[in-house]
């Protein structure tokens, strides 16, 4: 196994990882899509709420607001509370807003955070009031995941893509660079008297170029021993600490199933 | 009503990126460009934007202003 960093930005990476199975990046991503607890909130106190969004319609909201922190909160399920909520599982968020102003808009940093999990964004609208208006409330967040609820999901968009392979076939084509214009992706140009492949790993394996060569001098097809993982993360936790964390819930999970094999009565 | 907090589809939050959409494309911006440097790539993301009416103005014009409890 080979890893590469293809790639990173603030909320995305692209990990390109050599000689795997693809099933095994697939458990990996699926780890990250439904089993890394992240937190959320969960349950909406509200003492007033003045504007004009229902409660209901104000609670979800407020649900799919990114959270941070919350490290050392437990997961309700493992909590000696008996999921009932205690301060071992669960984290407060107050907020309170009187508007002064017409159309003045309420944005997740007034969450106030009472313990240790605070809003990864600080720029989302929660709800728009008038003046004279007023929302108060008590939010309590848990650890969650996202098999339970997409509020849980710590990201957006979690893939695994195989290895694109293009060949061409320099003694068929002729460069007339139909396949160059009608790439979706722009990834083929003509490179003096040789077409050439820009950036492999952008190619979608679409095969348009295949349908539009007039001499079949380009085949596409991809190579699943490489496999590129793309996370876009929600802000709960940074794009590095998700991959490590799903390896983590993989490793327990591989623990779990040793221990219970273990336990088995000898067979006579 | 008001803009959803995250997108429909993929779970990308969205709701932070509006005010700037709407002060761009008001200007006169090309809708599609202002959505390429916000960073929205995937249409599920994009339509978000394209498809979404602020009722929640609308609304807000209807209500009574006036600072007594109940009475609004």
């Amino acid at each position: 196994m080979d890893v590469e960093v293809l790639g990173t930005t603030n909320d995305q990476l692209r990990l390109l990882v050599r000689e795997i199975e693809p099933t095994f990046m697939s458990a990996i991503r699926r780890i990250i899509m439904a089993e890394v607890p992240i937190p959320a909130i969960d349950k909406v106190y509200i003492a007033e709420n003045t504007g004009v969004l229902y409660d209901e319609m104000l609670a979800h909201r407020l649900g799919l607001i990114p959270l941070k922190g919350g490290e050392t909160l437990t997961l309700p399920e493992k909590c000696s509370c008996d999921k009932k909520g205690c301060n071992l599982c669960e984290s407060v968020l107050t907020l309170e807003v009187e508007a002064k102003e017409d159309n003045s808009i309420v944005y997740s940093g007034r969450l106030k955070a009472e313990g240790s999990v605070f809003p990864a964004n600080n720029e989302i609208p929660i709800v728009k009031l008038n003046s004279g208006q007023k929302v108060a409330l008590v939010a309590h967040a848990r650890l969650g995941l996202g098999k339970e609820h997409a509020k849980w999901q710590p990201v957006s968009a979690c893939v695994v893509k195989y290895e694109p392979v293009i060949s061409i076939d320099s003694k068929k084509c002729e460069l007339r660079a139909v396949c160059v214009e009608e790439c979706p992706k722009k990834i083929l140009a003509v490179k003096g008297k040789n077409l050439a492949v820009t950036s492999i790993w952008d190619c979608s394996l679409c095969k348009v170029c295949e349908e539009v060569c007039p001499n079949s001098a380009i085949r596409v097809s991809y190579n699943d021993r490489n496999s590129e993982l793309i996370v876009e993360t929600t802000g709960s936790l940074s794009t590095e600490e998700l991959v490590l964390a799903a390896c983590e819930v993989l490793l327990h999970k591989c623990e779990d199933l040793k221990n219970s094999i273990k336990d088995l009565p000898e067979a006579s | 009503m008001i803009i959803p907090v995250r997108c429909f589809t993929c779970g990308k939050v969205v709701a932070d990126k509006w005010e700037e959409f709407k002060k761009e494309v008001s200007k006169g911006e090309n809708p599609a460009k202002v959505l390429d440097s916000l960073g929205i790539k995937r249409y599920c993301c994009r339509r978000m934007f394209l498809s979404h009416v602020e009722l929640i103005d609308e609304s807000l014009k209807f209500h009574v202003h006036g600072k007594e409890e109940g009475k609004i």
